[in-house]
Parts: C-alpha cells; structure tokens; sequence
C-alpha cells in the first residue's frame, strides 16, 4: 500500500513510471494516422449504405405491390378532386410509378445526410 | 497563434471543418492512442480503436459539451469502445491470433519493445480497475478527476486504485530487477 511507501521513494517511481509509459507511447506527432482519420470521415461505410439502401428499396417495392392493389380498388369515378382527376387521366399504376419515383427521390435525400450520423 | 482546443470544436461544430478536426486528431492522438494501446496489448486493434474513437467524436461533436477537458471526453469515447470491443472477446481472440502470426507494429523502434513488453506484464498483474486508473492517468496524463470522469468511479476509488496499483507495479518492478 502507498501508505507504507517511502514518500521520496514513491515520488521517484512516479517518475520511472510516467518516464516507462513516455517510452512507449505513440509519437506526438504522426501524420500517418491523421490521414487514417481523414479517409476513415471521407469513405464512410459503403457496406452500411448498401445495406439500407437495399433494405429501403426492398420495403418500398413490397409496399408498392400493395399500394397498386388499394390504388386499384378505388373507383375514379367516385372520388372527387385532385386524386379523383388523377386517377381518371393516368390510371392507378402511373400513379403507383410516381409514388415509386418520390420514394426513390425520398433515398437519394436521405442517404447522403446519414454521413453525419454513422 | 496556434488556435485552442475549444476554438477548433466551435470550427467543427459550425461547419464540420475537417482541417480543424485534423488539428484535434493530430494533437490528442498520441494520448488516445496510447490508453488504448495498453488497454488493448495489441497495437493495431488500439489503432482501430482509436480510429473509431476519432470518428465517433467528429460525428458527435456537439454533445462536447465543455465540461471537462477535451482529452477526457476523447479518452472516455475510447474508453466505451475499448469496453464494446472486449464484449466482443470472441472476434477480438481471433484477431489476436491472426496478429500473432504477424509481425508486431512497424512504426515502433525495436528498442522499445523491452520496455513495452516489461510494462505490458506489470500491468497485467493489477486488477482491472487499477489497470485502467493507473493507464488513464499515466499513459495520457488525465487528472484523477479525469479519470473519475471517464470510467464514472468515484474520486476517491480512482485516488485509491491509482496508488494501489503504482504500489504493486513498484513492488513488481522490485521483484524483477532482484531476479536479474
């Protein structure tokens, strides 16, 4: 116990030690590992994106099966206003296109500002 | 002037200046590096670590909140990764035997390795606590309260297991010199 140490004794292993661990510590100055850092921020991880791109892409074209579906059910001659005109002129899979397309857009937007948060 | 640590975050924070994080890396790697390095016993897993540890930082950098210093908010970054990474024991095992088979680190002089290998052995012989206070604030120079701060013991535990363990690394240095 360091109650029972030499306070003399004990202040010159202090020095010994903190002098062992100097010795054996990484430079101060390593430009090596900074440029490690550098490349580490600017390629975040590919994997991760595919991943939830893929992950994305997957969700999106079961749900867009489904969309079509309840798209189709609906009868444009009932539904007034923009959706009813919309579904008149184009039809439930150009709708079901541009849902895809605004899903997709929706990714592109996203996936870039996740950089930050990985 | 060279620009200070709290003004190199503000850069960060505000832009995500890069050149200002490579400013924070270049000047706080060595400490980070080296509590991972004895942490770890193994120079390139500390090296990742210590990687990730940065990265981690950049990307969370406005939770820095400035209290503390700098470094103990680095080094308590590295201190959770360094935990994660041995939850992961398994992966860490098998990394350790495919290093094994390697050659060890090329950017440290070969006349370190005594020294490295004679302080890597006093260590593993304190407990885990102890290890971790005595490597903390010796191999990165963090205060006692740093410290405390970093692995959330108590003031006093962390005073008591510094002291504790510098006592059983004296003795074993003792130990081995009259062997000699």
């Amino acid at each position: 116990m360091t109650d029972d140490l030499d306070p003399m004794n004990d202040d010159a292993f202090d020095a010994e030690l903190s002098a062992m661990f100097a010795e054996v510590a990484p430079p101060q100055e390593d430009p090596v590992f900074v440029e490690q850092v550098n490349k580490r921020l600017a390629n975040p991880d590919r994997m991760r994106f595919l991943a939830l791109g893929g992950a994305g892409a997957t969700g999106s074209a079961v749900a867009g099966t489904q969309l079509e579906n309840l798209v189709g059910l609906i009868p444009a001659d009932q539904v007034n206003g923009v959706l009813g005109q919309a579904l008149g002129f184009f039809g439930p899979e150009a709708i079901v296109t541009a849902l895809f397309g605004v899903m997709a857009l929706g990714f592109a937007w996203v996936l870039p500002g996740m950089r930050s948060a990985i | 002037m060279t620009p200070s640590d709290g003004e190199l975050i503000a850069m960060v924070i505000a832009g995500k200046d890069q050149r200002a994080f490579s400013s924070l890396v270049s000047r706080h790697q060595s400490a980070v590096r080296a509590v991972l390095m004895r942490l770890c016993r193994n120079a390139a897993l500390a090296d990742d670590l210590a990687q990730e540890t940065f990265i981690k930082a950049y990307n969370k950098m406005s939770a820095y909140t400035g209290a503390g210093t700098f470094k103990a908010w680095l080094c308590r970054i590295a201190y959770t990764e360094f935990l994660m990474s041995a939850r992961k024991r398994k992966a860490i095992d098998k990394t350790m035997e495919k290093l094994k088979a390697q050659p060890m680190e090329t950017h440290q002089a070969p006349a370190d390795g005594g020294a490295r290998v004679d302080l890597d052995r006093g260590l593993a012989t304190l407990g885990e606590e102890e290890r971790t206070c005595v490597i903390l604030c010796y191999a990165s120079g963090l205060s006692h309260s740093d410290a405390a701060e970093v692995t959330g013991l108590p003031l006093g535990t962390v005073k008591s297991h510094v002291n504790r363990g510098k006592a059983k690394l004296k003795a074993w240095f003792e130990r081995k010199e009259a062997a000699a």
